[in-house]
Order: C-alpha cells, then sequence, then structure tokens
C-alpha cells in the first residue's frame, strides 16, 4: 500500500496564507481530512481547516501547539467523521521536507490522542515556504515511524503536485523526450511521474493514451472492458485486422500500441479489463493522479464525475457528436472537452449527465431493446463517427491535460469548450456550478462518496456481461505468455522482463535497456 | 438526527423540507402533488417513486413516475414492477436537471409538468 495526499487549492490556499507569516517565523494549524481507498494506494483527503483561536499556539521562532487546542480540533474532527491533520511551516524551506526531532517528538506524542479521538492515525504536513512544497506522513497508532505519502496533490484548475523524491524518484529523461523536455523542462520530471488512467480506449482513448506515453509518463493505465471489432477499424488506428479477427481486447491493443509509441527508459502500463462501473474499477482508478474519459454511457461518466469531486482526481472528459440530414448530407459536428476539477462545473452543471440516463443505464435498461422500442428511444450505440474528425476530440482532451499539468502562462484549464464543425468556432461554455449540485457538494468526501458502482456479477449489462467473461481466455496482446514475451524471455532471459496479473489488472513492465 | 447523504431518507427529508410529506408504503414513498396545468390542474393527485430508484437520491434521480391506474396519459410506456396494487409507472424522462434549485423543487415540478398532459378516469 502507497499513500498520498490530496486537497483542494482553496484548502491549500486557506492554509498558505495562515502558515507563512509575514514576519517570517513558523506557524502551526489543524485540518481534517476523509479517506479515499484505492486497490494499491489510500489517500488522505484535507477537507478544512481548524485554525488556532487566541492562545492555541506559541509562536517563538518555531511555533508549537497547545494541548488545549490539539483536543479541540481532535474533538471537531471526530464529530464530523474525520480523521485530524497537524499543519506546520518551513518558512526558508525547499522541496520535500524531512521532520526534524521536535516535529518527531511533537507528531509522534499527539499520534495517540488524535487517534483516541478520530479512530483514525494522525496526518503530519508541512509547507515549505521558499517553493510551496508540501510534505506529509501518516501516523499510525502505536508506530513510533510515520509512513511517508509519496506525493501531495493540490487540485483546482491547475494541477500541482509535491513529490517525495525517496519514494517516488523521477525517472531519468531519454534521448526520445529532447524536444519534449525543451517544451517543459521545468515540469518533466513531475508529468512523467504522474499516474495516468484512460477510460475506454476505443477510437479517442486510444490515440490518448499512445500520445501520453510518447510524452514520457511512465505510469499509465488503460481500462476497457470491450473487445476490437471489424467495425470498430476505421477509427481505431493501430489496430489492425487480426486484432478484430482475433476479438482482442482493447486494453491489450492499447498496450501494445503504448509500447511502441513509450519514450520513458522503463515504462509501467497496466490493462484493466473491466468497467470504471464496479467496485474493482474503480478501486482500481482511485490509484491515479489524473483520469481521461473517453467513455460515452451515461453511468461510467457519472461514477467519474462523482471521483472527480469526491476523491480530488482530476477528470478530463469529452466527446463529438455528428448529424446528417435525410437526404445524406453533414449536417453539423461539434466536439466538447471539460476538466472535472473544483472551481470548474461538473458534467450535470454543464448538461453533460442526464440523471435519468444514468439511472437506465444503471438498471441494463439502455441495452434492453424491449424498452427501447417502447420507450421510442433512439438505440445508445452507432452514432456517426469518424477518424477524420474524432483526432480533434483527442488533440482537445490532450490541450486540457497540458493546460491542467503545465499551466502555460500561469493558467489552468479553461471553462468548458464546444467547438462547431459548420462555422469553425469555439465557444466557450458560461454554464457554472448549481449551489445544489449533489456532485459538487460531496468534494472531498472520499469513502462517503454516492456508491454509483455495481458488482460485475449483477451489473445488468445485457450483452456485455457474458462476453466479459469469455474474454479472459481469449487469445490477445495480454495472453500468457504472448509472442513478443516469449521472444523476449528467450533472448533475454526472464529476469529483464517482469510480468504478472493480479485480479483481472495486468502489469507489465520491460526495460527499455533491454529492448535496445 | 443527521439526514442521510443520499437514499430514500434524503428523499423524504427533502420532500419535507419543500412541503410535501411523503411515506414509505410497500415498495414505494408515496406523495400527493397538486398539477398547475392541464384538466387535472388545482386536484391532489397521488404519485410515488421506487425505493429501489431512489438509492442514490439526489445524485441519480428515479426515472419512473408512479399513478393510480386511474390516471392516464395519452401516450405512455408502462409496467407495474414495485408498484402498489392498482398503481402503474410510467416511464418520464426528467431531461435536463437544475443544479441551482434544491432537488425536491426540480423533481416536484417534473412530476406536476408530466401531469399536465394527464387524465382522470371516472372510477366504476
Amino acid at each position: 500500500m502507497t499513500y498520498s495526499v490530496a486537497m483542494t487549492d482553496a484548502v491549500a490556499e486557506q492554509a498558505r496564507q495562515h502558515l507563512l507569516r509575514p514576519d517570517g517565523q513558523e506557524d502551526v494549524c489543524l485540518a481534517t481530512y476523509t479517506v479515499s481507498t484505492g486497490k494499491h494506494r489510500t489517500t488522505y483527503l484535507v477537507t478544512s481547516l481548524v485554525l488556532p483561536e487566541a492562545g492555541d499556539r506559541l509562536i517563538h521562532g518555531n511555533a508549537s501547539f497547545t494541548g488545549p487546542y490539539l483536543l479541540r480540533g481532535a474533538a471537531h474532527a471526530a464529530n464530523q467523521d474525520c480523521g485530524l491533520v497537524m499543519l506546520h511551516s518551513h518558512p526558508c524551506g525547499t522541496g520535500w521536507q524531512r521532520l526534524s526531532s521536535t516535529d518527531y517528538d511533537t507528531e509522534l506524542s499527539y499520534a495517540h490522542i488524535a487517534h483516541q479521538y478520530t479512530g483514525g492515525p494522525l496526518l503530519g504536513m508541512t509547507l515549505a515556504g521558499t517553493d510551496d512544497t508540501w510534505s506529509a506522513r501518516i501516523w499510525e497508532p502505536g508506530e513510533t515511524l510515520p509512513h511517508w505519502a509519496e506525493a501531495v496533490r493540490v487540485v483546482g484548475p491547475m494541477l500541482k503536485v509535491s513529490w517525495n523524491d525517496d519514494l517516488r524518484p523521477p525517472p531519468p529523461r531519454t534521448a526520445a523526450q529532447i524536444r519534449t523536455v525543451s517544451a517543459w523542462p521545468a515540469y518533466q520530471d513531475s508529468i512523467a511521474r504522474l499516474r495516468v488512467l484512460v477510460v475506454g480506449v476505443g477510437s479517442v482513448g486510444l490515440d490518448v493514451a499512445q500520445r501520453l506515453a510518447a510524452t514520457g509518463i511512465t505510469d499509465i493505465g488503460v481500462m476497457d472492458y470491450d473487445i476490437v471489432k471489424e467495425l470498430n477499424r476505421d477509427r481505431m488506428i493501430g489496430a489492425t485486422r487480426s486484432d478484430a479477427r482475433r476479438h482482442r481486447r482493447k486494453v491489450d491493443v492499447a498496450y501494445r500500441q503504448m509500447l511502441i509509441a513509450a519514450t520513458a527508459q522503463r515504462p509501467q502500463f497496466r490493462r484493466y479489463p473491466m468497467s470504471i462501473s464496479t467496485p474493482e474499477g474503480l478501486a482500481h482508478a482511485l490509484d491515479y493522479d489524473v483520469i481521461v474519459s473517453c467513455v460515452d454511457r451515461p453511468w461510467p461518466r457519472s461514477v467519474l464525475n462523482t471521483l472527480a469531486y469526491a476523491d480530488l482526481i482530476p477528470v478530463i472528459d469529452g466527446g463529438l457528436t455528428l448529424a446528417v440530414f435525410p437526404d445524406g448530407h453533414m449536417r453539423s459536428g461539434s466536439w466538447r472537452a471539460h476538466t472535472l476539477v473544483p472551481g470548474r462545473p461538473c458534467m450535470l452543471c454543464i448538461r453533460q449527465l442526464n440523471p435519468t440516463d444514468i439511472q437506465l443505464d444503471r438498471q441494463g435498461l439502455l441495452d434492453d431493446p424491449n424498452y427501447i422500442e417502447r420507450s421510442g428511444r433512439e438505440p445508445d450505440g452507432g452514432a456517426p463517427n469518424v477518424a477524420a474528425y474524432s483526432a480533434a476530440v483527442s488533440a482537445a482532451l490532450l490541450a486540457q491535460f497540458v493546460s491542467l499539468i503545465v499551466h502555460p502562462g500561469r493558467r489552468g484549464v479553461p471553462l468548458p469548450l464546444r467547438y462547431l464543425l459548420s462555422t469553425h468556432s469555439l465557444q466557450v461554455i458560461t454554464e457554472t456550478t448549481g449551489q445544489f449540485c449533489q456532485y459538487e457538494l460531496d468534494t472531498a468526501i472520499g469513502d462517503g462518496r454516492t456508491p454509483l458502482v455495481l458488482p460485475e456479477t449483477t451489473q445488468p449489462d445485457g450483452p456485455r456481461r457474458p462476453a466479459f467473461g469469455l474474454r479472459w481466455h481469449r487469445g490477445g496482446v495480454g495472453s500468457s505468455p504472448s509472442a513478443a514475451i516469449r521472444w523476449l524471455h528467450s533472448v533475454f532471459g526472464r529476469a529483464l522482463v517482469g510480468r504478472g496479473r493480479k485480479g483481472g489488472e495486468f502489469t507489465d513492465t520491460v526495460s527499455r535497456d533491454a529492448e535496445s | 438526527m443527521t439526514v442521510a447523504r443520499h437514499g430514500p431518507d434524503r428523499f423524504l427529508a427533502d420532500l419535507a423540507a419543500a412541503g410535501v410529506p411523503g411515506h414509505r408504503e410497500g415498495p414505494a414513498i408515496v406523495y400527493t402533488v397538486v398539477p398547475a396545468t392541464g384538466s387535472l390542474a388545482g386536484d391532489e393527485i397521488d404519485t410515488a417513486v421506487s425505493v429501489n430508484e431512489l438509492q442514490l437520491w439526489p445524485t441519480v434521480v428515479p426515472h419512473w413516475l408512479h399513478f393510480p391506474e386511474a390516471i392516464t396519459f395519452p401516450h405512455t410506456n408502462t409496467d407495474s414492477t414495485d408498484c402498489l396494487p392498482g398503481w402503474l409507472r410510467h416511464s418520464r424522462d426528467v431531461g435536463q436537471w437544475d443544479t441551482s434549485a434544491a432537488p425536491a423543487r426540480v423533481w416536484l415540478a417534473h412530476v406536476r409538468g408530466v401531469l399536465g398532459v394527464a387524465t382522470k378516469q371516472k372510477q366504476e
């Protein structure tokens, strides 16, 4: 299990304003946290500050908590069903901060009180004043050494990540990345360390995944329960006739294409042949720092809409529509792209989700021919789509990704965008967050999120379910072992090629040195 | 007492806050609305939603509206799943959801709007 911490940019800025004093002295404060539990990562979400009142802390160059302040904060956290965070600043610090002996003694001595009041471990955090780097550690009860977080995410229109270089060092830059690095020399080490998940690897997702791999990102996951069919080949650039004939999983094709495009020295790509709408799919998604949503069904999009706010994982979403006149002429085309983060409206607020469609999709009725016929609805699949235009959506999503991570001009992601093909006009969608939007009211709620997922066995997915069961046994890139892996084994031996599968997750690590 | 974050109890609490008391009855939550337009304008009409469809309220809203069989619509798609005896549920799309108003108010406006084209058959 690894650990990380996340908070909204609003909470981070409030903490920064308090902790970095004009007189240059250290300061302290308390906060509350909730938990977001992924498959292999636990993320502590800082929800709100409990600022000190007069006499609650002592400022003497350093700063210290008083007992009554700590008890007040712990009681407040317990009442909110939250855990307790102790924050302090190192005004002259740069980068990820270690614990001084005083810091260690303070946090260790208060850890048991926090646990007694809240039932959860104490979270300790330090803000380095020189470059606004956050560091964090978790004090489990009864232990004398903390578990260090590997990263702290500050989430808003600009994603800012503080990295623990000991646990997650920057991957080495390669000769293939020279032009990429020259575009953002200050950011490549952070970009390359991000864990990015692409949900849905059809026409748009497959393109996005390959370009993320070419950008040098080491950890990319692809999630899709579907297989490649012949009618996909006009849009899935990279999928072959053989892939369609062999009914290969889309994640296997994406994995193969990502490896071809990868510029990282040691890519660690993962495949998840499952739906994001299952507990397993959701748990894997919670291990990631950024998610690109390339799905069009309302139910999975609502799951992604939820975790963007509840779990503070930015979700970049978009799609296209093409309309045709009865006489066969093209009527119009459009694409949309939007990033779901606190500070930007969710998909319900910008009318990209219909709540009753979510209900119907979850009940399996959007796949039920009888219901479709009786209700007079149009079938959900089979909408017009062409490769010559879907690349525009990939580009729009990737531009959102760059804005989110690199902040060109010190700006983050824009407001939601819509492009109209007939007039070649780009529109900014001005709809804003609704006061009663439940998705955004649940910001940083973590595991308390609305339970939208359903176990695989009970999913009323119509034709998906039996097909999904069969796909485990199909010959594919991921079948064990593939021809490529067998060849690598024969040439370099098994030690250089690690491969394994745990509960539907395929993980492959291919040494670039070995390949060359 | 704290109100559940989501689910049928949250729906009941939201209805009550909107001035429309409801109650659980078998597989459904029953309440009363007064349409503003149409042939039923001004009448008190009993309506219900399935408890099953309310598990994720207000993040996900029900699709099916339940009415006594005497309430009829010119075009409708019905069945009796989760319905009380003598009731039918009607498939109705809520359309775009207004997040700037309280969920129960948006929901009640939807139900009243649906009833705008309904008629009530006389009981034998």
